[in-house]
């Protein structure tokens, strides 16, 4: 290890080597590359794993680092699906173009909400987090001239990614495109949460107190993450959006929000990759059983859930670090 | 003038079964610091077992809504005992996603046992007259969950100023530490007022089968309002979840009528507007 | 007499009709080592929670050197100079004492709003974080989860963290609190060496720390001040032996 402090190895280790990448985090980059060989019939499901995966990413870093927790993330994504549907029906097809706007809208309405709302705490901010989204929802519903209403966006025109790439009917160009963008998305969240911003959030999350007493302007930065949140929201909602060539008010339902917090908890809170193995899980989990019977999907999802919060808090990578744990012990 | 008084009534009525199945969430959230959402569950409960022992044993109607409170009431001490009690101090988001997986599994078993469609609720032929008031004709069963709303409000008034109950229950929810202190057990309040806000969920789900449709979605259907009236009530206070409930009953009933591009829209904007402008509900002090 | 780096005037503060901070006065000077006592109760937290602003008050200033801070948010006034401890630990109980300090120190240096760049490769902060765990001599214990340490180890973390922020107005709330009586030695001497030209006000109920190491002395009763000045001036004062050490004997005449 490189001595470029004067500070003793065994005092900093941890914090001086955490950020470094490391080999083991090649693993779900591997699989997800796998998939796209030898799953070639399963990548319109793969798309959609990874469109959520950066949705949960989004959320974690709320939930998991700076410790809020929200009902309404949905109302992002959304409104970043609706964005890009609809600039496409108005002439700009440009897949590209239609994430950066979806990031800029919704990074600046998160700011915005987040500015807002931010002042209260406990459940009044979880009702206002669901109130938004449920004026976000009602909003879509209605207002059909611009968003299509209950039937959703018609005649959306995805063009050539850059003028260059069009999509197939395979959804082998749209897994690329996803995984494109969840790989910029991913590398610039794990940099923030090693970052002295990331870990301010995630002191806030373990003493709000101590935070503002050592000089932190706690709202600010809360606002911000909530802000950078909500951008990441949209973008994953953008490339559904594009993805499917349609937008439908199914973006904008409890049930989304309600499901990628299921799939944090699945995967584990607070952990870079706890997205990807909670979406995965719960979207696999959803395709398989919702074939069989829908309405079993519902039961063995209650009773999972529960299940997870009463016993394995920490989700499966919580569970595989206890392994690990005990592995090391025999 | 008919049509204003005819919202008015049909607003007033929606208002007092949601302040019915309202009040004991908030009493539970308030006492517990819990976030149930899956309160809407056992009123949902509560309609199945008006079907069940209305409708498939043929019981009398106020019987049947009786035993399916009592029925409820069990099962919820049942759950109060092996579940929730082991999250009491767990976080928020645990909380949260525990109480939708309830939702999920009742939902799945109430669709199991009854199919997914609407129920039909058959009340006895006293609730189903039209009373007329001078040119103004009312529905007998609506100024019914009108009488019961204002008549649940007086006794919750009456529990919880004057019975040494409901003294203790305000104190524990005030300031539980302190309320431990002097005495008060609140592992035994817990599992009582629990019990008494699932007996009141189950109440007004039976009691209002006919305004709020008893299907597997109930839960989530209603879960909205409920929220809306507890949250902007605040938590474990007395007037606050009953006037929150007249305000979204009546202003939610005005809106549809008189502007129903809006939809609920309105309701969910001054949602967000009050509690912005009170975070702990209209009526609280702080 | 040296400057006066911190004052109130006439501060206030009442919840409804309870007044718990009642026309308060008070100054502290450059270099001071100032002891505020009084029974449970008396309103001394919440004084610190005004000084520092946590607490906005019900009427009345408060001025850090000479400069009128009554609106200024915690932050704010810990950017200018002013850093706390609290009466119960408030940590990161799951990040290691270097990193709790760290936080301190780039919230100090002003590059903790940085957004990508990680942690581990800031120097600067994480030698000054080290340096700090030096000073306090719990340097041993930088890569340990501050959960796993005992109380009274805690308390130092508690003290490095707000002496990371180099601040020129200290403000401890009852350091020795909840520190048991093998341990508390420890926390007497790293206060023993603190800086001699920061200001510090301390509260505290150990009688014998409080001769030990206050010259001057503020006593606080349901939220006035009752009386103030040297330690052989308040030990001897009729009222506040009254008040405040009642029937028990004084612990230092």
């Amino acid at each position: 290890m490189k001595a470029h402090t004067s500070v003793p190895p065994e005092a900093a280790a941890e914090l001086l080597r955490r950020h470094r990448f490391r080999p083991i985090e090649a693993l779900p980059w591997i699989v997800i590359a796998l998939v796209y060989f030898l799953l070639p019939k399963s990548l319109a499901l793969g798309t959609q794993i990874l469109i959520m995966v950066m949705f949960a990413l989004s959320l974690d870093l709320l939930q998991g680092y700076a410790g809020i927790t929200s009902l309404g993330h949905a109302v992002f994504f959304g409104t970043g699906a609706y964005a890009a549907g609809i600039l496409t029906i108005h002439g700009v097809g440009e897949p590209l173009v239609g994430l950066l706007f979806s990031l800029v809208l919704c990074g600046a309405l998160g700011l915005l909400s987040g500015a807002i709302i931010l002042r209260t705490h406990g459940l009044a901010l979880l009702m206002l987090t669901l109130g938004i989204l449920l004026m976000g929802a009602e909003f879509a519903n209605r207002a059909a001239w611009l968003t299509g209403g209950a039937d959703g966006l018609q005649g959306m025109v995805v063009g050539p990614i850059m003028g260059l790439i069009e999509f197939d009917f395979r959804s082998r160009v749209a897994y690329v495109y996803a995984l494109a963008v969840l790989l910029v998305v991913f590398v610039l969240v794990r940099y923030m949460v090693y970052s002295p911003y990331g870990r301010s959030l995630f002191g806030m999350q373990q003493n709000i107190n101590r935070m503002s007493s050592i000089g932190a302007p706690v709202r600010s930065r809360l606002v911000v993450a909530y802000g950078v949140s909500a951008a990441i929201a949209g973008v994953a909602g953008a490339v559904n959006a594009q993805v499917n060539a349609f937008v439908g008010p199914n973006v904008l339902t409890l049930e989304l929000s309600a499901g990628v917090l299921t799939m944090l908890i699945f995967g584990g809170v607070g952990r870079l990759y706890g997205a990807f193995v909670g979406a995965a899980f719960y979207m696999i989990m959803h395709d398989y059983l919702a074939r069989v019977d829908p309405t079993y999907w519902y039961l063995w999802l209650g009773v999972l859930l529960i299940a997870v919060v009463m016993y394995s808090k920490g989700g499966i990578l919580g569970l595989a670090d206890k392994l690990l744990a005990w592995g090391a012990r025999k | 003038m008919d049509i204003i008084l005819g919202v008015l009534f049909n607003g007033l009525s929606s208002a007092m079964i949601l302040y019915v199945i309202a009040i004991g969430m908030s009493l539970t959230m308030g006492m517990m610091r819990f976030v149930n959402l899956a309160h809407g569950s056992f009123a949902m409960a509560g309609g199945y077992g008006l079907v069940f022992f209305g409708e498939q044993l043929g019981l009398p109607f106020w019987l049947s809504i009786a035993l399916s409170t009592l029925l409820v009431t069990l099962a919820s001490a049942v759950l109060e005992r092996l579940l929730y009690r082991r999250l009491y101090g767990a976080s928020e988001l645990e909380q949260v996603l525990f109480s939708i997986g309830l939702i999920f599994v009742a939902s799945a078993v109430a669709r199991y046992l009854f199919g997914p469609s609407t129920q039909n609720v058959t009340v006895p032929d006293a609730l189903s007259a039209q009373i007329s008031l001078g040119s103004f004709s009312a529905s007998s069963y609506r100024s019914m969950l009108i009488i019961a709303g204002f008549v649940l409000f007086g006794s919750m008034t009456l529990l919880l100023e004057k019975t040494s109950l409901g003294a203790k229950l305000r104190a524990a929810v005030d300031n539980r530490r302190m309320a431990e202190s002097i005495g008060i057990r609140s592992e035994q309040l817990f599992i009582l007022t629990f019990c008494l806000g699932s007996a009141l969920a189950a109440f007004g789900g039976a009691l209002g089968a006919e305004v709020l449709p008893i299907r597997p979605s109930y839960a989530f259907d209603q879960l909205n309002y409920v929220l809306i009236v507890v949250a902007v009530g605040g938590l474990g206070t007395l007037y606050g979840p009953f006037v929150a409930a007249l305000i979204l009953g009546i202003t939610d009933t005005a809106c549809k009528y008189w502007l129903p591009e809006l939809g609920a829209f309105f309701i969910f904007a001054a949602m967000v507007v009050l509690l912005l402008w009170r975070p702990n509900g209209v009526f609280s002090r702080t | 007499m040296s400057e006066v780096v911190l004052e109130t005037r006439d501060l206030n503060r009442s919840f409804g009709a309870l007044v718990v901070t009642d026309k308060v006065n008070f100054t502290l000077r450059a270099g001071a080592r100032h002891a505020l006592i009084g029974p449970n109760g008396a309103g001394k937290t919440t004084f610190v929670n005004l000084l520092t602003g946590k607490l906005a008050p019900s009427s009345g200033q408060v001025l850090m050197f000479g400069e009128d801070i009554t609106g200024l948010s915690e932050y704010q006034r810990v950017k200018k100079g002013m850093a706390r401890t609290f009466q119960i630990n408030a940590l990161f109980m799951d990040m290691t004492v270097l990193e709790n300090v760290a936080l301190a120190v780039s919230e100090h240096q002003g590059t903790a709003w940085k957004l990508f760049k990680p942690l581990g490769k800031m120097d600067s902060v994480i030698e000054a974080a080290y340096a700090q765990l030096c000073m306090l001599g719990i340097e041993a214990y930088a890569a340990r989860a501050v959960r796993e340490l005992s109380y009274g180890l805690q308390r130092l973390v508690e003290i490095a963290i707000a002496l990371s922020l180099n601040p020129r107005i200290l403000l401890l709330d009852e350091p020795a609190a909840g520190v048991p009586a093998s341990e508390s030695g420890i926390i007497l001497s790293a206060l023993d060496r603190l800086d001699p030209s920061i200001a510090i006000m301390i509260i505290e109920h150990d009688m014998a720390l409080v001769f030990r190491f206050a010259d001057e002395i503020t006593v606080l009763e349901r939220g006035r001040v009752v009386a103030h000045g040297t330690p052989q001036e308040i030990s001897t004062n009729e009222h506040v032996r009254s008040i405040y050490f009642g029937e028990r004997q004084v612990a230092h005449g």
